[in-house]
């Protein structure tokens, strides 16, 4: 599933993680909790777009659903923190069917302008809410009740959570390649490649679409409790669509349709990130160092279109005992070229 | 309507802005036939098709297949009635080999739902046997040696034969064929023509072909329409409508 170019950057992902860790345990930490979080989120755009071909631009506006599900019920109603997981994922799945209903039936391109809009309605919504009520308008909302309070020692429940986001990220990521390599991705490919011939050969699209984008939003949505949780604290306007960029950025260089492309492809925009800042305080550029990274990384998109549209780890075959027959049998059974009669198929 | 038709088109009629695709179209496929529909470009053979296949809605008419009325009903349950077309360009899952082209194919596989998918041991052996009988078919089609190609990078020939394989994966009782032998070599256009009588007579399946290719055509078919200006302007078998004056007309006057 991952071929050598794959295996080697990881390796020297992997390599930088442990450099940092040696350096600073807590950086180390913060560093992985956001791969976790990413790396959900991504997965979530893959099986949407690296799948179904759903060209889903209202990323982060699920996330944010999520999020301040989480938030609101912890802070105002003291909802115990699994709960909370589990009402963020319900409530962003519900927003995505919502947004599904009327829009999965668009062409690509106008599935991506209404996303973006819904995206961005969800933050502008949220920034208009009282300041004075729970949600806190441009003010934030505070109050979430930290998870993990039975540990004393902050350090020690910091590892406990960053421990479980890592653990919610493999559950994503054994989900995605369940749902991947199984008939289910065969016939979300097919829809991705052609509507029409997928419908042509009996496969009920609208539902599968539904369900792709109903599903991705519940898994932005618990990212997005995961964020409110570690935080402790939501700002509509940390939500803004350059968020929902960075996660098309990752699924794009890591590879469509590869759980562990798209995987990779996470650490290497946030190690990118990351490196940058380190950067910004020891080289001194004629230009503010934030704007410096966006435009790396967009210069990052284009070169990838240019150079190499399939990513960095390029989508396999799914995986299905299917191919096992294909292996016994076809060594046995391809006689028809011996015959000498069929060997000019090519025109 | 009589029984031992299995398609029936009735006073179809289409329009697309003020451009009149289908007029009163009337015509049938008897059970177990190869029948055509051939006519020159643009006399609404492909529209038919569309129309039959559940793409476009006619404006008036109905359309009945094995005894159910499927005028305007979507593509994706006519082909759960048995009822299956190819399209005249190859439409590929590009981004898949051949083989889950063909897989992809097959009816009622329960590792095909969001739930089911999760737990291998509940469709693993339907998977089994939509493989064996993918190897099956693309044995048949000659196509096996080309299984791990991606399916676009085969010939326009292959990805002819690709689509067929797919179209056979589900068992149907009839196949809509639009154009299966255009782009390939006679002797292939002849494998393929072989091997849909093949069809016809071991399986008994019943053909809809629009097909240009009159020559190898007629060799074939038990029964032919013929279309100009999206009306049915002649039928019978290849014999009766080559010695038609009002076909030879038309494709004289359009050449």
């Amino acid at each position: 599933m991952v071929d050598k170019t794959g295996l080697i950057l990881g390796i020297i992902v992997a390599g930088i993680i442990a450099a940092f860790a040696a350096v600073n345990v807590s950086y180390t930490l913060d560093l992985i909790f956001f791969l976790a979080f990413y790396a959900i989120a991504a997965l979530s755009l893959n099986l949407e777009y690296g799948y179904a071909g759903l060209s889903n631009f209202g990323k982060v506006g699920f996330i944010a659903v999520g999020a301040y599900t989480a938030g609101v019920l912890s802070a105002a109603y003291g909802v115990p923190f699994p709960l909370c997981l589990i009402a963020a994922a319900i409530a962003a799945a519900a927003v995505g069917a919502f947004i599904a209903i009327p829009t999965v039936k668009l062409r690509e391109d106008y599935l991506g302008m209404s996303t973006i809009i819904i995206g961005e309605m969800i933050r502008i919504l949220l920034r208009n809410t009282p300041t004075n009520s729970v949600w806190g308008g441009v003010f934030g909302l505070r109050g979430i009740k930290p998870p993990f309070d039975f540990i004393t020692n902050t350090f020690e429940r910091t590892i406990a959570y960053v421990g479980l986001s890592v653990v919610l990220f493999f559950f994503t990521y054994i989900l995605l390649e369940r749902w991947g390599n199984s008939p289910l991705g065969r016939v979300l490919k097919s829809i991705r490649d052609d509507e029409l011939a997928s419908k042509s050969i009996g496969k009920f699209t609208y539902r599968y679409k539904l369900l792709a984008l109903t599903l991705g939003s519940a898994l932005a949505g618990l990212a997005g409790a995961l964020y409110a949780f570690y935080f402790l604290y939501l700002n509509p306007d940390t939500f803004l669509p350059l968020v929902t960029f960075l996660i098309w950025v990752m699924v794009i260089i890591g590879g469509m349709a590869n759980n562990a492309g798209v995987v990779l492809g996470t650490a290497i925009v946030i190690l990118i990130n990351r490196l940058t800042q380190i950067a910004k305080d020891y080289i001194h550029l004629p230009l503010e160092p934030n704007y410096f990274q966006a435009m790396l990384v967009g210069l990052l998109i284009i070169l990838f279109l240019m150079f190499r549209p399939q990513g960095l780890v390029p989508e396999k075959p799914v995986r299905t005992p299917a191919w096992r027959v294909l292996e016994e049998r076809a060594p046995k059974e391809i006689d028809y070229l011996k015959e000498g009669e069929g060997g000019e198929e090519n025109e | 309507m009589s029984e031992d038709y299995i398609l029936k088109v009735e006073h179809v009629r289409k329009t697309f802005g003020g451009i009149v695709a289908l007029d009163d179209v009337v015509m049938g496929v008897r059970r177990g036939t190869m029948t055509a529909l051939i006519g020159p470009n643009g006399s609404g053979k492909t529209t038919l098709f569309n129309v039959i296949a559940g793409v476009y809605k006619p404006d008036r008419g109905k359309v009945y297949f094995d005894g159910h009325d499927i005028t305007g009903m979507p593509p994706e349950k006519i082909y759960h009635l048995g009822l299956v077309r190819t399209f005249q360009i190859p439409r590929m899952f590009k981004g898949m080999t051949v083989y889950e082209n063909v897989l992809t194919a097959a009816r009622n596989n329960p590792g095909e739902s969001y739930a089911k998918s999760l737990i291998r041991s509940i469709w693993k052996r339907a998977e089994l046997g939509i493989a064996n009988k993918a190897v099956d078919t693309m044995k048949l089609l000659k196509i096996l040696h080309i299984a791990k190609n991606l399916s676009s990078a085969i010939s326009g020939g292959q990805m002819k034969l690709v689509e067929l394989a797919r179209g056979l994966m589900s068992d149907p009782k009839m196949l809509l064929l639009d154009e299966p032998a255009a782009g390939v070599n006679p002797t292939l256009a002849h494998e393929i023509f072989k091997f849909l009588r093949h069809l016809r007579d071991e399986r008994g399946m019943s053909m809809l072909i629009i097909e240009h290719r009159l020559d190898i055509l007629f060799d074939y078919v038990d029964y032919v329409y013929v279309m100009h200006r999206g009306r049915i302007v002649a039928e019978g078998t290849p014999e009766e409508v080559s010695e038609n004056p009002v076909v030879v007309e038309i494709y004289l006057g359009e050449a």
